[in-house]
């Protein structure tokens, strides 16, 4: 039950191609490949936990995983987000801030953008996990940030 | 029955048994913001880690028709798992069964799992979520807490213990956490108290809610109950793995090293200049730790309860530390009756698991009044004192400005075994405080001179001179080695290094007698 | 052999630079690099027998500065210096300093520069020759719009009349473009070459860019060493190259070479340019200009004439007279030429940075790499973006097509998007493995890229599916060693519940 990860690609959920093997070609720099009968393609596979990079035929494509335990936390947030309470919006993985879409004393709904941060090559856009209103801002354009590193402070929506 | 038939059956029973209390109440434990007793286990453990014991116990109650109700399990996820990688042992009570509450055979499922965390010598962490007492068990409930209690108390300093509060916990309950080494609590969710708000409003008229009562945000900033606010519930089982892996197995195995490590958030050059030129100025202690701890190391504990002083654990090339430091910013880092229990409990934790510790001292004594006298700083301020003079892990201090009077004495002195004792430049060493001083001392000289406030000037610059640095201690040998601000790091690393595998051995004894 | 020279210093950075470097081995010649502050530890430094700093990381500082090059030629004790491409390999100042220095320069004389490298003196040699060029205009910066541009007709480039290679050129289609074009052209042309004139020309379209590649040596022997096929491009710049050109008729191939001849004749000339020609549908060509430098794309002629052009620009430096088998080569086989870049095909060829983590090339027969990067490479972002050119070489053209297309597959580059994403792409598109296309394919054909296909999705996904587990990285901030494990994986615990469970009182 656990072990039911998620594969999303742009977004969508994607299915492993059946029947593909993977066998690694240089452990270091991260190459591999994949074969299935006759077919062979060389890829390069990297990153770790959540996010990934596959190069497959020159390109590569950035592909997110969400593990059983990832979507709970995720539940977790939204549940707690539901029921009000401080949050404390972090970053999820180290990176460079490069557009801060939130203002201080914004509303903001669940699902709004709060920070972008570009990492893995990849600009992932920061949601606010809740209602609320914008109270605290900690980081600015152009700063790097370590991974759960503090991004917006969010109270209570104004009644 | 075939055996695949009875294969099956054990399917269907341990399907039965994840269920808990059924889909509508896992439903409603959802609607609540809450996530279910196994979900939590998910979120605290390594992937695929968990494994449960017994699954199929259910209570022995035939009163008030308890007989037609069985849940497998009997409301509490029991086993053990994995955080990273280390094993721990684990319960966690399942709020649909019985609304949490703890029966005989629920508290018989925590014990068990408690002894095999002693015998094994491995953590345990409980996750509470229980309305309290079955009632229909009547004592044998009661018997199932003061089991519990007996187990939390002999496991003390043995095993790490932990607890979450993930709801509410209250009545005798409240006490098993009490004993535990830290306590979490998620703000908004979860409750501790011993009597409720309606009996408190009978008994005392004095009207209050739940969480005005024995909240997240009461118990972590005004009675010191939790150690650990967390903003959801998922946030508070993340926070334990980030605990638990600044503390080792037990009370015998060491904390591992890291390998890897990284600078300080505050470079050298910035600790040079964070004392301010003026006594009378305050500054973050914060940023004295930041700028000596790996960077991003610093894990405060009991970060909103008497804030003027500051505990919390970090890593130092690598290797964990305790640290207590006076907080400059709040009250002048003054020691009163909450700082002193708070830090005393800290060096105690940090002593029984042989986390060494790190004292950072700018006091300016004990807090004055009649308010502190008659509520007995006196026996607090013992406390702090004991628990410094009778640890035996390596102990390294730095004076950073002021060491004044007994609480000079009590902060990892010289004088209660410290190991390697500090101090930076603008280091304040004395009895009390120079004015003070000065209108003791020279009392007679002032009153007779011919300009007393010219007079007590001139004594006070002299005063302030001869005696308002680190170098007196210093010649006395109370004081190791005067250092740069920015020498401080390196200096505690060489200290902790070299005083790896200390060893004081202590006088036979059943325990000492702390002052509580 | 004697080698032509003792010691070369090569002003030049990345592929390139070890290219040159290694014609120099093999010549017996001792290889000097240079480098910024930011190719302290770059390849290329490596690469040679020793190296000059010459300076901060802005090529203007560095690459580009006439007196810190020579200087570093100085200390080391150069010479020659070979120019590489780009950087100050067409500039005429800098031939005349390395002269006037007494050190040989590695490339045509400054007169050819001067009298091709402008783009309208160009023309003017090129007409004088005989060579058809595309109807054109010179506006001077005072000129607001010259009514002879009517006679030119649309479709119509503008671009800055100083300078080569393809930067800053605009398209127009009808009157209401041109002013707007105009002064964005003179705009760039002021900025980049303090220069405002402009210069108009007449767009042909559809059309292909073939290039004939010329050696010349000191005692006026030429070589006319066949034409290449550039014109894939993107934003005016060669993204493959291949040699011979494809699908062109043996008047024509000719025809190309007798004109690039008679150019080369028209002015002093000796060591390595390129004459670029515009050819339509019908096979009329258009001279285009003449590069008085090595090009990018100068090993697929190597391949098929098996003619070492680099070591022949070093050896006619130095005197040596091109022999027969140079000046009339044997062509050999089909060559093609893809330049691995650090671009994102699909965000308009835009340039990536990062550092390379995977780098894992072809090999094996008919296989070439001239590459300037490792892995482990942190790409500087202040200089051309080229990271490797991947070579082919095969009896036909088919041959070199499958070729390319198996090597392409035996290629990873990962840590930033490349250019590798479009060329796997353009191997199964039929216009090219059919050799009919034109410079219109990237704008018309690539567009910004095919979306994903579920074939590359499922794949990507079964890679992070195998992938997983076995590359998932400890925690940060833990050990990797289970807690209370000593180094004999013996727990304190353990050993102290077996000493007492033996030591009773």
């Amino acid at each position: 039950m656990s072990d039911e990860i998620e594969i999303l690609i742009e977004g969508e959920k994607v299915g492993p191609a059946d029947g593909w093997s993977l066998a690694w070609v240089d452990h270091h720099q991260r190459v591999a490949i994949l074969r299935r009968g006759p077919d062979r393609e060389v890829v390069a596979v990297e990153g770790s936990g959540g996010e990934w990079v596959v190069t497959v035929r020159g390109r590569p494509i950035a592909v997110n995983v969400r593990s059983h335990r990832d979507r709970l936390l995720a539940e977790s947030g939204r549940l707690a987000a539901r029921h009000g309470g401080p949050a404390e919006v972090r970053a999820t993985l180290p990176g460079l801030v490069v557009r801060v879409d939130a203002a201080l004393g914004d509303e903001v709904a669940a699902g709004d953008p709060l920070v972008t941060i570009e990492a893995m090559k990849m600009q992932n856009e920061i949601r606010a996990p809740r209602n609320g209103r914008v109270v605290a801002i900690e980081v600015v354009l152009g700063q790097a940030i370590t991974g759960g590193a503090l991004l917006v402070r969010l109270a209570d929506p104004e009644p | 029955m075939s055996t695949s038939d009875k294969l099956e059956q054990l399917e269907q029973l341990r399907r039965d048994a994840r269920l808990g209390g059924g889909e509508e109440r896992l439903a409603q434990q959802h609607a609540r913001g809450k996530l279910s007793a196994r979900e939590r286990l998910e979120i605290l453990l390594d992937e695929d880690s968990f494994v449960e014991l017994d699954a199929f116990v259910t209570h022995r109650t035939t009163e008030f028709g308890l007989d037609e109700e069985r849940y497998l399990g009997d409301g509490v996820v029991t086993g053990w798992g994995a955080i990273d990688g280390r094993t721990v042992f684990v319960y966690a009570q399942d709020f649909t069964v019985f609304g949490g509450s703890l029966s005989e055979a629920h508290a018989e499922k925590i014990c068990k799992v408690m002894d095999l965390a002693v015998a094994s010598g491995a953590p345990i962490i409980g996750l509470a979520d229980s309305g309290g007492a079955r009632i229909q068990e009547g004592v044998d409930s009661l018997g199932g807490y003061a089991e519990i209690f007996l187990r939390n108390t002999l496991a003390s300093g043995v095993v790490p213990q932990l607890s979450v509060i993930l709801g509410p916990c209250a009545g005798g309950a409240v006490y098993s956490p009490a004993i535990t080494d830290f306590t979490v609590m998620v703000d908004g969710s979860s409750y501790m108290f011993v009597t409720g708000p309606t009996v408190v409003k009978t008994v005392t008229h004095e009207d209050i809610d739940f969480d005005g009562l024995g909240g997240a945000r009461i118990h972590n900033e005004v009675s010191g109950v939790a150690h650990f606010l967390s903003s959801s519930e998922s946030d508070a089982l993340l926070l334990v793995r980030q605990l638990l892996g600044y503390l080792p197995q037990n009370n015998v195995d060491p904390v591992a090293r890291l390998a890897d490590w990284s600078a300080p958030a505050i470079s050298g050059d910035q600790l040079d200049a964070v004392i301010p030129d003026s006594a009378q100025l305050s500054y973050d202690m914060h940023r004295v730790i930041a700028g000596i701890v790996d960077g991003d190391s610093f894990l405060e504990v009991h970060a909103g309860f008497a804030r003027n002083i500051i505990c919390g654990f970090a890593r130092i090339e690598g290797r964990v530390v305790g640290v207590v430091a006076q907080q400059p910013d709040v009250l002048a880092g003054v020691l009163d009756i909450d700082a002193s229990d708070k830090a005393a409990r800290f060096v105690r934790t940090c002593d029984c698991f042989n986390v060494p510790l790190l004292t950072l001292v700018d006091v300016p004594g004990f807090l004055p009044g009649v308010d502190q006298e008659h509520r007995g700083i006196i026996r607090h301020g013992a406390k702090l004192l004991y628990a410094y003079a009778e640890a035996t892990v390596p102990k390294v201090t730095v004076i950073t400005r002021k060491a004044y009077g007994g609480a000079y004495d009590v902060m990892s002195s010289k004088h209660v075994r410290g190991d390697l004792n500090f101090a930076w430049p603008t280091a304040e060493i004395a009895v009390m405080g120079v004015e003070g001083a000065v209108n003791i001392v020279f009392k007679d000289r002032i009153a007779s001179a011919a300009e007393p406030d010219a007079e007590r000037a001139a004594l006070l610059t002299e005063y302030q001179e001869r005696f308002a640095n680190p170098y007196v201690a210093a010649s006395r040998g109370y004081i190791d080695e005067v250092i740069r601000p920015s020498e401080t790091r390196s200096r505690v690393a060489g200290a902790l290094a070299v005083l790896d595998g200390k060893r004081q051995p202590a006088p036979r004894r059943k325990h000492g007698n702390i002052p509580l | 052999m004697t080698p032509p020279f003792r010691r070369v210093l090569i002003a030049n950075r990345g592929e390139i630079a070890i290219r040159v470097a290694r014609a120099c081995r093999e010549l017996g010649i001792e290889s000097v690099a240079v480098y910024s502050d930011a190719d302290r530890d770059a390849p290329h430094v490596r690469a040679m027998d020793r190296a000059e700093w010459i300076g901060p990381t802005p090529a203007a500082e560095s690459y580009l500065s006439v007196g810190a090059i020579l200087e570093a030629a100085r200390r080391s004790e150069a010479e020659a210096i070979h120019p590489g491409y780009g950087f100050l390999s067409e500039s005429a100042a800098f031939a005349r300093a390395v002269e006037s220095v007494g050190l040989v320069f590695v490339g045509p004389p400054a007169e050819t520069m001067e009298g091709l490298g402008n783009k309208l003196a160009a023309r003017r040699t090129a007409v004088a020759a005989g060579v058809a060029v595309t109807p054109g205009l010179l506006v001077s910066a005072a000129d607001a719009r010259p009514s002879e541009v009517e006679d030119i007709g649309y479709p119509l480039l503008v671009k800055a009349a100083a300078g080569g290679g393809g930067r800053g050129v605009r398209r127009v289609d009808g009157p209401a473009e041109l002013d707007a074009a105009l002064d964005a052209a003179r705009a760039e042309a002021v900025a980049a070459f303090d220069d405002g004139t402009v210069y108009i020309e007449k767009l042909v379209a559809p059309a292909r860019h073939v290039e004939v590649q010329l050696l010349g040596d000191r005692a006026g022997g030429l070589a006319v060493l066949g034409e290449r096929d550039c014109s894939i491009q993107r934003r005016h710049q060669k993204l493959v190259e291949e040699a011979p050109a494809p699908n062109l008729s043996a008047a024509t191939r000719t025809g190309l070479a007798d004109d690039a001849r008679r150019i080369a004749q028209a002015v002093p000339f000796h060591n390595a340019a390129t004459v670029e020609f515009l050819v339509d549908e019908s096979e009329d060509r258009w001279f285009l200009e003449m590069n008085t430098r090595l090009q990018v794309e100068h090993g697929v002629t190597e391949l098929v004439s098996g003619v070492d052009i680099v070591a022949w620009q070093l050896r006619v430096a130095a005197g040596e007279q091109l022999p027969p088998d140079v000046r009339e080569p044997t062509s050999s086989g089909h060559a093609i030429q893809v330049r691995i870049y650090a671009e994102d095909p699909w965000v308009g060829f835009a340039p990536s940075a990062g550092t390379i983590m995977a780098w894992q090339m072809a090999d094996g027969p008919g296989i070439r790499l001239d590459a300037g990067v490792e892995a482990g490479y942190e790409l500087p972002t202040a200089y051309d973006p080229l990271l490797a050119k991947l070579l082919v070489h095969a009896s036909d053209r088919p041959a070199a097509v499958t070729r390319l297309r198996r090597a392409l597959d035996e290629t990873v580059v990962s840590g930033m998007p490349t250019t590798l994403g479009f060329h796997r792409w353009l191997v199964d598109q039929p216009a090219f493995t059919d050799g009919r296309y034109d410079t219109g394919l990237v704008s018309n054909a690539w567009v910004d890229g095919p979306p994903l296909t579920a074939r590359d999705r499922s794949l990507a996904a079964a890679a992070v599916a195998g992938a997983r587990g076995e590359l998932t990285e400890p925690r940060g901030d833990t050990d990797t060693r289970p807690a209370g494990l000593d180094r004999n994986g013996d727990r304190p615990w353990s050993r102290l519940a077996r000493s007492e469970a033996v030591d009773r009182e």
